[in-house]
């Protein structure tokens, strides 16, 4: 279990991270979102030892992070890199090596990866030679090829095409239900949304929202409707409550100021009987986010 | 901790080892001494076998004297009747030269294709000729005659305590030199290929997964251990093929030359300017890892290498004026500075300038300022590693000295 305790980092006079929490658990994945300068690149890289903590501690297991934990952890930066003029073979063996694996074992799950990530090219390519597409997949099994027990991945969703896509989320829902914890960051919400056990957002260093995912969005009652019935546009927007109306597909978004407001939609709606379409929703984490950043902290 | 010391060490090594780039770094010197030998080979074994035609011009006399000395002068002799036949001679280019005896002395001609005829040793044997008729002339005997005709021996020896045979001059300078070409060489090679290492790493962020896994130590360590290794590489290829190629070649003139010019050469002192000079090459090494940490990107690769190219070069000039000014107080004093003191120390020792001990001192300094600058560069390193600043190296250097 990773436990971050009031940590603090300021670099001079601004403050990066200001009092995070945050407890993590094997077998859960964590999304942390939060616009550029939020604070999330500071959290890993105070996590990986990369720069120490103003205040505050991290704890894996009840011990600080040390040389041989960081063995452990898979880590993929946010800037993808890898040597250009080297195989694939060669890199992906050495960080496995340095990761405490041994390089037969780590030669045989490339082979492993490389067939299951489908990558186009043969271990003895260099990696200027692979595509872009190829490349990002060889940089995902750099990172996770020795079956870390914690996985930090800064923006893995940046940069990819829908299909590369699809697999990182796959492997990240797959390293989850090995029993790895993992962490990682995007500004993807739908992708958070996807596979996040758990969120934290944060704010200029601040943590804004906490918590499993489903219970955030409940927090802020269902105040989404979309509904299909004989009511106008400008009917539903008479209703006190309804602070907004949108045609959406066949029928209408309709933005509640209280959950409650929807029953009395309901009640209208259903009078002469049969509706093809009734549904009220938490917010999506994307309207979360969106809500949050135009928030004053 | 040596672990991860030696995996980085490995790959560094391994990584370069098997590109081309290294290869042809390491074997062109081989191969233009090569060239260069064959060359000169051939030019020495071009000229032997065209033995210039001298015509003596109406004198049996001179004519004989010369070609009891023919060996000496290294030239076919022929007699010739007269000045005229002598120059249709010269012109068809059927001889080189034709030596007339004139009122006043002796007259050459040649003619613009002439091969080479040593004039000196031509004029050195008239000369004698002409010492030995004098003296007959002069009523002396024989042995008079020949203590008359013996040269003034000069013996050039510098004086060495514990050494049995000396240096020369020329021996010494070239000696002084060749260490500092070859640190500079190395230094420029290798100082290169760890700033673009560190640079390349740094830059594509290549770093933040090595260092996710192992401490900036493992890597400040492993890489400087790993370019080492290819500078031991090289100086092992070139010590070997160096020793074939004496032992393959050892009734070569020039080989034969070169030996004989370091013949006061000892194992003792080579190995002193081997260590000597290893020794600088790492703590050029761990200079530049210091100062490729505070590179952003490719582009600063050449400014950050600046300093080190410097300190070599000046080290370099400073062998050129050693064997000129052994009693310069600023050479003494930068035969103990590391980073200069192995392109000074190891001449000084061999013209006996500074015995052992001073000489042990000096490498010892060196040693010194590679553990000193390794403790400390290793803080530097750890800090700007995975920073990236706008500000210029130097002022970043400046910066991290303060802290």
């Amino acid at each position: 279990m990773l436990e971050i305790k009031a940590v603090t980092k300021k670099f001079g006079n601004d403050i990066a991270v200001d009092h995070l929490n945050m407890v993590l658990e094997p077998g859960r994945v964590m999304g942390l979102i939060g616009q550029n300068g939020a604070g999330k690149t500071t959290t890993f890289r105070m996590i990986l030892d990369f720069i120490q903590p103003t205040s505050g501690s991290i704890l894996w297991n009840n011990q600080p992070i040390d040389l041989k934990a960081k063995q452990r952890i898979g880590f993929l930066p946010e800037e993808r890199g890898l040597y250009q003029k080297i195989t694939v073979e060669e890199q992906i063996l050495y960080f496995a090596e340095l990761h405490g694996m041994r390089r037969s074992d780590a030669r045989q799950a490339l082979m492993e990866w490389m067939k299951r990530l489908d990558v186009v090219g043969k271990v003895t390519d260099k990696v200027q030679k692979l595509s872009k597409g190829n490349a990002q997949k060889v940089q995902l099994i750099a990172s996770v090829i020795f079956q870390p027990e914690f996985v930090i991945l800064d923006e893995p969703f940046s940069g990819l095409d829908p299909v590369n896509m699809s697999i990182m989320m796959s492997e990240i829902q797959r390293l989850r239900d090995q029993g790895a914890m993992i962490i990682f960051s995007s500004h993807d919400m739908n992708n958070v949304s996807h596979i996040s056990d758990d969120l934290t957002m944060l704010k200029k260093g601040k943590t804004v929202l906490q918590g499993g995912l489903k219970e955030i969005r409940e927090r802020y009652g269902r105040t989404k409707l979309y509904i299909e019935s004989p009511l106008t546009m400008s009917q539903l927007r008479s209703i006190p409550g309804v602070t907004q109306v949108t045609a959406q597909e066949n029928g209408l978004l309709v933005e509640l100021a209280d959950e409650n407001v929807g029953k009395v939609i309901f009640e209208k709606a259903t009078a002469n009987g049969y509706i093809p379409a009734f549904s009220q929703q938490p917010p999506t984490l994307d309207d979360i986010f969106r809500m949050e950043v135009a928030a004053d902290v | 901790m040596f672990k991860p010391i030696i995996l980085v060490a490995k790959q560094t090594y391994r990584s370069h080892i098997k590109t081309r780039g290294f290869w042809l770094m390491v074997l062109s010197p081989l191969l233009m001494a090569a060239v260069f030998i064959g060359i000169a080979y051939a030019v020495v074994s071009m000229q032997s076998n065209t033995t210039p035609n001298l015509a003596v011009v109406d004198s049996p006399d001179i004519s004989r004297i010369l070609k009891a000395d023919k060996q000496t002068l290294k030239v076919n002799i022929s007699d010739i009747k007269n000045e005229d036949d002598a120059k249709k001679a010269l012109k068809s280019q059927k001889i080189d030269g034709a030596l007339l005896i004139t009122h006043s002395g002796y007259q050459l001609l040649t003619q613009p294709k002439s091969e080479q005829i040593d004039t000196q040793v031509l004029s050195a044997i008239l000369k004698n000729q002409q010492v030995q008729l004098k003296a007959r002339n002069l009523g002396l005997n024989a042995a008079q005659t020949a203590d008359l005709l013996r040269p003034v021996e000069i013996k050039t020896q510098v004086y060495q305590p514990g050494k049995t045979s000396g240096n020369n001059e020329g021996a010494n300078y070239g000696l002084s030199v060749g260490i500092g070409i070859v640190t500079m060489t190395l230094v420029m090679m290798y100082v290169s290929m760890m700033a673009q290492e560190i640079a390349n790493e740094k830059s594509s962020r290549i770093m933040e997964i090595l260092l996710a896994a192992t401490s900036p130590a493992a890597q400040y360590f492993g890489k400087i251990l790993g370019i080492f290794a290819l500078v031991l590489t090289q100086v092992v290829i070139y010590v070997v093929s160096g020793t074939a190629a004496i032992q393959v070649l050892s009734d070569n003139d020039i080989v034969k030359m070169l030996q004989k010019t370091l013949d006061g050469v000892t194992v003792p002192f080579v190995s002193y300017a081997v260590v000597f000079i290893l020794s600088a090459v790492l703590l050029y090494l761990i200079l530049t890892a210091i100062i490729a940490a505070l590179i952003n990107d490719q582009s600063q690769v050449q400014q950050a290498i600046q300093p080190m190219t410097y300190l070599a070069m000046f080290g370099y000039l400073v062998s050129f004026f050693l064997t000129a000014m052994p009693n310069n107080l600023f050479i003494q004093i930068s035969s103990f500075v590391p980073f200069v003191a192995q392109s000074t120390m190891p001449t000084r020792l061999a013209l006996s300038q500074v015995d052992w001990l001073g000489a042990m001192m000096s490498l010892l300094l060196t040693f010194v300022a590679i553990i000193v600058l390794g403790y400390f560069g290793l803080r530097v390193y750890a800090r700007n590693v995975l920073s990236y600043s706008d500000e210029n190296i130097l002022k970043q250097l400046v910066n991290n000295l303060k802290k």
